[in-house]
């Protein structure tokens, strides 16, 4: 069944493209993406998409570009064919892979799902108008087709290098359909994300602060995303600074989760064996351990206390990706990072702030071949 | 033991209810709590005491979806009689309600006493708007094969209307029509079901005027309705022009969370509380108690539950108290109408890709 595939946007010619010679960093592309970014941060779009226009302006993309032009014992080459598959919430996460994808000079196809988000309407309308006038996204494609046609064989045979976001069960059945010995791989299944607080008196003028970021942190996306802090693990912390940012936390969010998705939430983690400690704007559970991991919960965050950090990090699942934190230093850092999976730590705020190191990934090297010279 | 059977299914007036209902549900409180680990745990991790609630608003409540997240049972895995599900029909999570004999037999009982206060004590010739396959599995029991066996009891001669297909079962149909046509008759069906695969077909026919002397009872929710643009006075309207313009129509809104708990729509078009259970309203942002005229969630109600902690649920369903001991149809007791579900404020994650 190769039928009912849709263009969202790019060419729809994939399956002949011809090998071309763009390399990384292409003075084409980096002018492509720069547009793209200058019209998301001057046009009427969502916060979601302007994070995205901030992230593709210029000064960074040439930063990038900066980085690899030191290495004279490398030339940096593109990996060829790229097909990605993204789920199609988080808005625009499909949009960061591809374009460090684009920007290393791939031709790409990316699947994302058929349900389109209002995002992503008004992304492809924006990549088609400019593709219109640049004929930058010739050797791009944007597409979506039923999960049970062929098309993920064809692409998965097509390709060079496959990436795969999404939940442990989409990543799993879509690896059913193997690859040739010759293509990679690379997966972003599920993760789960939390919070290592270390206060002290001295950081008391600083929680209005912290709060204001934690608060930024569960209110985007609500969450839902594997970044989102969910849990939150008192390091040598004060029971009355505990109390204080909590309080800081509930005055920022107002009413970002509706009352019913809060009550459930917390009563699963109560009946889990959690005690609920605090319960305005958002719901406090306290437990000697991490609950509820396997439920998509709103508007409730877990806490823990420990003396010891080494104890924190044997506490951490293994499907551990960030770690919000503060008042741990580089040599605490070691010791999560040596004891558990921890895959990226993020100042409190910007623990959903994609970064081409994600995940414990360089997504430009991945991306990319270093050919030895 | 519960006296349930001296009360009049409609007569208890605010005070009487009160002190009645409230008793009850304080005792399924403590049972629970002693039977049930998470529900104890959820009491406990909210600071809730059981048992000793002063008022029915004060009696500790379940969010409905904790059922879907959770298998909560005050019942012996060996005294397990059966486990309803709901429909599922938009979420694939069901809910799993575990019943024993003695839950499942008061569920009957109070069922049959509840609606033959509108059917009368004699059994009728019962016309079901589904198929026959809906009650054989009693693992995986459905809402709907649940629903349509609790009303069974109130029939004789029980027909399936439908094949299994949901095309009309012309032939059940019709020697249903020449053998009943001018006798009391029970119709029970799903809402949707009832309009879109029994009352359009037979429209569509020229079979009008048929079951003159019927009584219908029908649930599940108007969304589909809606969505064509059918009323509840579009829907009786049609449906009396199709069988007869002295049918009696009663909608009911209950929930396989709450069984036992069907309140069932007056002459007035009101929704009422019956003895045994009640409603109230809270503030969709707050959880306060809503008063008379103001709409919120439902929360519901009932002294059934002995086999599971569902004794009171908060619902995702919106309604609004219309008032209490004062239906000009002469019933006492809280009624009020269903405005629909709590809408859904979409988030995605980065799991759901498919």
């Amino acid at each position: 069944m190769s039928s009912n595939i849709q263009l969202w946007a790019g060419s729809p010619d994939y399956l002949q493209w011809s090998r071309t010679q763009i390399m990384p960093f292409s003075e084409k592309r980096v002018q492509f993406l720069v547009r793209l970014s200058e019209a998301l941060l001057s046009g009427h779009y969502s916060a979601t998409l302007i994070a995205l226009g901030f992230w593709l302006r210029e000064s960074q993309l040439r930063q990038w570009q900066q980085e690899y032009a030191k290495d004279d014992k490398v030339i940096l080459a593109p990996v060829g064919r790229v097909f990605i598959v993204s789920p199609s919430n988080v808005e625009g996460l499909f949009a960061y892979s591809w374009a460090l994808s684009y920007l290393m000079g791939n031709q790409t196809v990316v699947r994302v799902s058929e349900q389109l988000t209002d995002d992503q309407q008004a992304l492809f309308t924006l990549l088609e108008s400019l593709d219109v006038q640049t004929a930058g996204l010739s050797e791009q494609a944007f597409i979506s087709y039923d999960k049970r046609s062929d098309w993920t064989l064809k692409l998965s045979h097509w390709c060079q290098l496959r990436m795969l976001w999404g939940s442990d069960q989409s990543i799993e059945s879509i690896r059913q359909i193997p690859l040739l010995a010759q293509t990679q791989e690379w997966v972003f299944p599920d993760r789960y994300s939390v919070s290592i607080l270390h206060l002290t008196e001295a950081d008391n003028a600083k929680i209005p602060k912290l709060a204001e970021g934690f608060a930024r942190d569960v209110s985007t996306y609500q969450q839902q995303a594997c970044a989102s802090p969910k849990w939150v693990f008192w390091y040598q912390t004060d029971d009355a600074l505990q109390q204080r940012f909590w309080q800081a936390v509930d005055a920022c969010l107002g009413d970002v989760f509706p009352a019913n998705e809060r009550l459930v939430a917390s009563q699963y983690l109560c009946a889990l064996g959690g005690t609920e400690v605090f319960h305005d704007n958002i719901k406090v559970i306290d437990s000697a351990t991490v609950l509820g991991g396997e439920q998509h919960l709103r508007g409730v965050v877990g806490q823990s206390q420990f003396s010891d950090l080494a104890m924190i990090a044997t506490q951490l699942p293994d499907h551990i990706q960030s770690v919000a934190a503060f008042g741990l230093d580089q040599t605490a850092k070691v010791t999560v990072v040596t004891r558990s999976n921890v895959r990226q730590f993020a100042q409190m705020g910007r623990v959903l702030n994609f970064d081409k190191v994600w995940d414990g990934i360089d997504l430009t090297t991945i991306l990319s071949k270093k050919v030895r010279l | 033991m519960s006296d349930w059977k001296s009360l009049e299914v409609f007569g208890l007036a605010k005070e009487d209810k009160q002190a009645w209902l409230l008793d009850e549900l304080n005792r399924l409180t403590l049972h629970h709590q002693a039977s049930c680990q998470p529900y104890a745990n959820l009491l406990a991790g909210q600071g809730q005491q059981a048992g000793v609630a002063e008022s029915l608003d004060a009696v500790p409540l379940v969010a409905a979806r904790l059922f879907k997240m959770l298998r909560l049972s005050s019942t012996q895995p060996e005294d397990v009689f059966k486990t309803l599900t709901s429909s599922g029909t938009t979420s694939q999570v069901k809910s799993q309600i575990v019943l024993d004999r003695d839950t499942a037999a008061l569920q009957s009982k109070v069922l049959v006493s509840l609606l033959s206060s509108f059917t009368g004590k004699a059994r009728r010739p019962m016309l079901i708007i589904d198929h026959d396959g809906l009650t054989s599995n009693r693992e995986g029991f459905s809402a709907r094969g649940a629903g349509v066996q609790g009303l069974s009891f109130f029939g004789r001669d029980h027909t399936y209307a439908l094949n299994a297909d949901m095309t009309p079962n012309w032939q059940a149909i019709d020697d249903f029509i020449a053998k009943y046509s001018s006798e009391p008759v029970l119709i029970f069906g799903f809402t949707f079901m009832v309009w879109q695969h029994f009352i359009q077909p037979l429209k569509a026919s020229g079979r009008i005027d048929q079951l003159s002397q019927a009584l219908m009872f029908h649930s599940g929710g108007w969304k589909k309705l809606q969505d064509r643009a059918v009323s509840n006075d579009t829907f009786k309207t049609t449906v009396r022009q199709v069988l007869g313009k002295d049918v009696a129509i009663h909608n009911f809104y209950g929930m396989v969370e709450q069984i036992g708990s069907v309140f069932v729509e007056c002459e007035q078009g009101h929704l009422h509380a019956p003895s045994y259970a009640d409603v109230i309203i809270r503030d969709q942002e707050t959880l306060e108690v809503k008063k008379i005229g103001k709409s919120g969630l439902i929360q519901v109600l009932s002294f059934i539950p002995k086999s599971y902690p569902g004794h009171s649920i908060l619902t995702e369903d919106l309604g609004r108290l219309l008032g209490e001991d004062d239906c000009p149809c002469g019933r006492k007791g809280r009624y009020f109408e269903v405005l629909g579900r709590l809408p859904k404020t979409e988030v995605r994650g980065c799991s759901d890709v498919f």
